[in-house]
């Protein structure tokens, strides 16, 4: 307990629930996230074709944050990216709304989709379909989501007493306050 | 036609919106619109006196039916001298009226103008439905006007007042005119004119239209409302409160009369209602010491008069009910101006303060506009008013052999003898004879109008005095209207002298029993409050108004501690008790064959897992378990979807499994640990039936929906979704080129929705966290990083 009065409130709380630093958990997690995150980018790029797609893929980076988080607290989901949560979701949702009525302005059908092939040196031949940028703006939106999520609920009260004075019992006392600012 | 109702609308909202920089020169701007319209009309009135009407349509919702059709007949030509032509008086008055900018002043002459155009589609549609929204649009504008002035509790309460009671009437006039519509085959009046309906649900509709046009022309027991919009600058009085809106009961009456008089109970309603109205207004104008009020309940009598007239159905009847109209636009509007220079150079509307005048000019002419128009509301010759009266007797004795047309015409000279008691108290008051020694002088000595203040009663009195000398100048109009209202009918000329008739006699018999009314003022108030003494008994409309709102609230507050009692487990109950009982008895009787639920030894080792974490999760005592229990349920069902060879299903199902048991975490942090039992012991049986019904529900639903389309010969939707996978959706993965193209718009709405769900979630978790210092929720922080993320300790 004496170890989990170090450091912020938010850092506290997320290491009193989920237990204290544990060496294996950080490091793994250090090669996990990116790995995860280029999982993340193979399911929005091949979800057309195969298992995925942006939905997934927002999820599954969701899924990263939340590692992050078990790791660094708040503080680490949050300075993630650099582009505030609610930019995430506008991004998206420009990106989706945007390639769904771009049709119309060009004579076609909502969300008609059009396609092109190209060769590359490394993938060979590589086809793109419009649906892309729909799909993508899915996954950013969902991105956006998560991170209003862990906005929202993943930090400590700003005012609630300061873990590092001397009473043993603050988190739990935190904890019980919880439902009475909920409601508020 | 339809581009002066645009009109209207266009300068009433430029003005509103923009024309605070124009102040009181609002009121010039604003008087386009009545100027064009009447130039308009005017130079359409040969061909509409001609029986030629002007139409015009304008399509809106055509699947129903509903147009703006718009017909200028000689009827409506009248309402429209009387609209805009008054319309016009008022801006010019309301130049001196309004002498100092002040704030609010553009936006009265913004509303006042959409106001006009209002009234204008009210008097121009010839269509049911197009009237009603005029109709309605005129009760939201005049709403707007009574509460002007919004700093002040009585204006506000006044302005309620009065939507909520022609609001309501508004809403039974609706469903009357579509009844009539149905029954009648057509909602255009013309049409209906020619072939009206009848029947027992015509008549119950003929009801609800009439309670739609008592409220709004203040009408017993709705008329409270208008004394109190008193509260109103005198050019809103002047305009909708005496000369136009208030008559658009009177217009309906008028219009529909002819074809369903004699229909049911209309006529008795339309005769006790206008009788009484009539001769509680004249009574209760004669109690009052202020000016304006006089005149409210002065309208109050003239509106009932006018139903007597046009509500018989009977055209001579009718022809003296359309002189009375513009008579009673003439010299009552003429009256209000008067009460506003009264009021606005003295600053006091009591007769009690009011000590004469001085002799300047400007003086002399409010003396003798006063005059004037009280003598043509008194009914004396050789006014326009006198015409009225004399018709409407004349009418009444010779035409009006019905039942109850004895009775009307003795209302009729009993609250005329009222009418002329009270013309003569708001001269007199005027002039000066009722001012008490006591009370400050406040008007001798005051301020003369200016030309542009009196001018426009001055304008209106002159009409008074012209076509009272000269009816032949009104004579075409009202023959041609009466006409139009009562297809051919062979109405009289109107005449100012139409020989010694018995009309005559009565007439001299009110004008006799005035002046002795009037000699005798002192002991008739005594009777008068002696009387009213003992009628406070009796509640009034506007202790009735009064209850009816307080009933409102009481049973809302009842109503709401019922059902709203605040318990979540009982809302959660009735809700999914509701949604999967109602369904269930349809579902249930679909279900004819169960299916195989075993089809692979997986299944029997994955639902097994679900039934130990569902049923694990209800017994554990501790918030989070419980959680991860929930999540554990997630899981075995992604294990199924791959086990039935969903790839795509089981990886969204993991995800969302995995990242809704973190965000519940995070949650339940803030919950006490475990859950403390307190619920009665009766809460748990109960619990374990509800949640037992859901899941029975959802085991029936999941098994008819699935076979919901064995027994439809067309190809399942699913098949052809995956045969046009590839080659119209360009992608092999089906379940994405759903999402993506099929049903692309499906999504387009499912992220829109997580967006909105995303800011509702941040702000209903965050702003009783943070506050600034007014106490109020700060949300941009919320959604800002912030320039510098705190890092913890550790990462540092």
């Amino acid at each position: 307990m004496s170890d989990a009065r170090i450091g912020t409130n938010a850092d506290t709380d997320a290491r009193e629930r989920f237990g204290r630093r544990i060496l294996i958990l950080d490091t793994s997690i250090r090669v996990l996230y990116p790995s995860i995150l280029v999982l993340a980018l193979y399911f929005v790029f091949a979800g057309h074709n195969r298992p995925g797609g942006g939905f997934v893929g927002g999820l599954v980076v969701g899924a990263a944050l939340a590692l992050r988080y078990v790791s660094g607290g708040a503080a680490a989901v949050r300075s993630t990216f650099r582009l505030p949560p609610h930019v995430f979701l506008g991004i998206g949702l420009f990106m989706s709304s945007f390639t769904a009525l771009l049709p119309l302005l060009l004579g076609g059908a909502l969300l008609e989709h059009g396609e092109i092939e190209f060769h590359l040196p490394v993938f060979d031949e590589v086809k793109l379909t419009s649906t892309l940028s729909f799909d993508l703006g899915v996954d950013f939106v969902v991105i956006g989501l998560i991170l209003m999520a862990f906005a929202a609920f993943g930090e400590d009260l700003p005012d609630a007493p300061d873990a590092t004075d001397d009473n043993s019992d603050s988190v739990a006392a935190t904890v019980r306050r919880g439902p009475g600012r909920m409601t508020r | 036609m339809f581009f002066l109702l645009v009109l209207h609308l266009v300068v009433g909202i430029g003005i509103t919106a923009g024309g605070r920089a124009l102040g009181r020169q609002a009121f010039l701007v604003a008087a386009i619109a009545p100027l064009a319209t009447v130039v308009w009309a005017a130079s359409k009135a040969s061909s509409v006196l001609d029986d030629r009407p002007v139409t015009d349509s304008f399509a809106w919702v055509e699947q129903l039916g509903i147009s703006i059709d718009l017909r200028l007949d000689a009827f409506a030509l009248v309402m429209v001298a009387l609209v805009s032509g008054i319309g016009l008086l008022i801006c010019v008055y309301s130049l001196g009226y309004f002498s100092h900018d002040q704030p609010g002043q553009a936006r009265l002459a913004g509303i006042l103008t959409l106001f006009a155009g209002s009234m204008l589609g009210v008097v121009l549609s010839d269509h049911l439905i197009a009237l009603f929204i005029f109709w309605e649009l005129t009760s939201i504008t005049s709403f707007l006007l009574i509460g002007n002035g919004d700093t002040n509790a009585r204006a506000r309460a006044a302005a309620m007042q009065a939507i909520f009671i022609t609001g309501a009437g508004g809403l039974a006039m609706l469903a009357g005119l579509i009844i009539i519509g149905q029954a009648g085959g057509t909602y255009r009046i013309s049409e209906l004119v020619l072939d009206p309906p009848s029947g027992g649900a015509v008549n119950a509709g003929l009801v609800l239209v009439l309670i739609g046009a008592f409220t709004k022309s203040a009408q017993a027991p709705f008329s409270s409302w208008l004394p109190a919009a008193m509260v109103a600058p005198t050019p809103v009085s002047a305009y909708l409160h005496s000369a136009t809106m208030v008559k658009a009961g009177v217009y309906l009456v008028a219009r529909l009369a002819p074809m369903f008089a004699m229909t049911g109970s209309w006529r008795t309603l339309v005769l006790v209602v206008g009788a009484t109205t009539m001769l509680v207004g004249g009574l209760r104008a004669l109690r009052q010491h202020d000016l304006k009020l006089l005149l409210a309940y002065g309208t109050v009598s003239q509106l009932g008069f006018m139903m007597l007239l046009f509500g018989a159905g009977e055209y001579h009847i009718a022809e003296a009910g359309i002189v009375l109209i513009l008579a009673h636009g003439a010299f009552k509007a003429a009256l209000f101006m008067v009460v506003g220079i009264i009021d606005h150079e003295t600053g006091t509307r009591d007769i009690r303060e009011l000590h004469g005048f001085g002799s300047a000019t400007g003086w002399r002419v409010v003396k003798v506009v006063t005059v004037v128009s009280a003598a043509s509301m008194a009914g004396l010759p050789p006014l326009f008013g006198f015409i009225a009266k004399e018709k409407a007797l004349d009418g009444y004795l010779e035409h009006g052999d019905f039942a109850g047309g004895t009775a009307a015409l003795v209302v009729i000279v009993l609250a005329s003898i009222l009418t002329f008691a009270y013309s003569a108290r708001f001269v007199l008051g005027v002039l000066g004879v009722f001012g008490e020694p006591n009370r400050e002088v406040m008007s001798v000595g005051a301020h003369s109008p200016s030309v542009l203040f009196a001018g426009p009663a001055v304008v209106l009195s002159i009409a008074t005095v012209l076509f009272g000398l000269a009816p032949v100048l009104v004579d075409g109009v009202i023959e041609a209207a009466t006409i139009t209202l009562f297809p051919g009918s062979e109405p009289k000329p109107v005449e100012l002298f139409a020989g010694f008739n018995t009309a005559l006699l009565l007439s001299m018999v009110i004008i006799g029993c005035g002046v002795g009314l009037t000699l005798l003022r002192r002991p008739v108030a005594d009777v008068q409050s002696r009387a009213s003494a003992g009628l406070r008994a009796v509640p009034s409309t506007e202790q009735g108004y009064l209850a009816v709102l307080r009933s409102i609230s009481v049973v809302a507050t009842r109503v709401t501690a019922t059902v709203q009692n605040g318990s979540l487990p009982i809302y959660l109950a009735v809700i999914v008790l509701t949604v999967t009982l109602v369904p269930l008895a349809a579902f249930a009787s679909e279900l004819d064959e169960l299916p195989q639920f075993i089809e692979t030894p997986t299944h029997v080792a994955l639902v097994a897992v679900m039934i130990a974490a569902g049923l694990g999760a209800c017994i554990v005592r501790h918030r989070i378990a419980a959680a991860l229990m929930l999540g554990a349920v997630g899981y075995a069902m992604a294990g199924l979807y791959v086990a039935q060879g969903a790839p795509d299903l089981a990886l969204t199902q993991f995800s969302i499994e995995t990242l809704s048991t973190v965000l519940f975490v995070l949650v339940l942090r803030f919950l006490p640990r475990s859950w403390r039992h307190h619920a009665p012991a009766i809460a748990a049986p109960m619990r374990i039936a509800v949640a037992g019904a859901v899941g029975v529900a959802v085991f029936v639903f999941a098994l008819s929906a699935s076979n919901a389309r064995s027994d439809v010969d067309e190809p399942s939707m699913s098949e052809v979704m995956i045969e046009n996978s590839l080659p119209k959706g360009k992608g092999s993965n089906v379940v994405n080129v759903i999402l993506v193209d099929f049903r692309g718009w499906d999504t387009m709405g499912e992220i829109t929705v997580l967006l909105v769900a995303a800011i509702g979630a941040v702000s209903l978790a965050r702003p009783g966290r943070r506050r600034d210092e007014t106490g109020a929720p700060v949300f941009e922080e919320i959604l800002d990083v912030g320039d510098e993320p705190k890092l913890p300790e550790a990462l540092r």
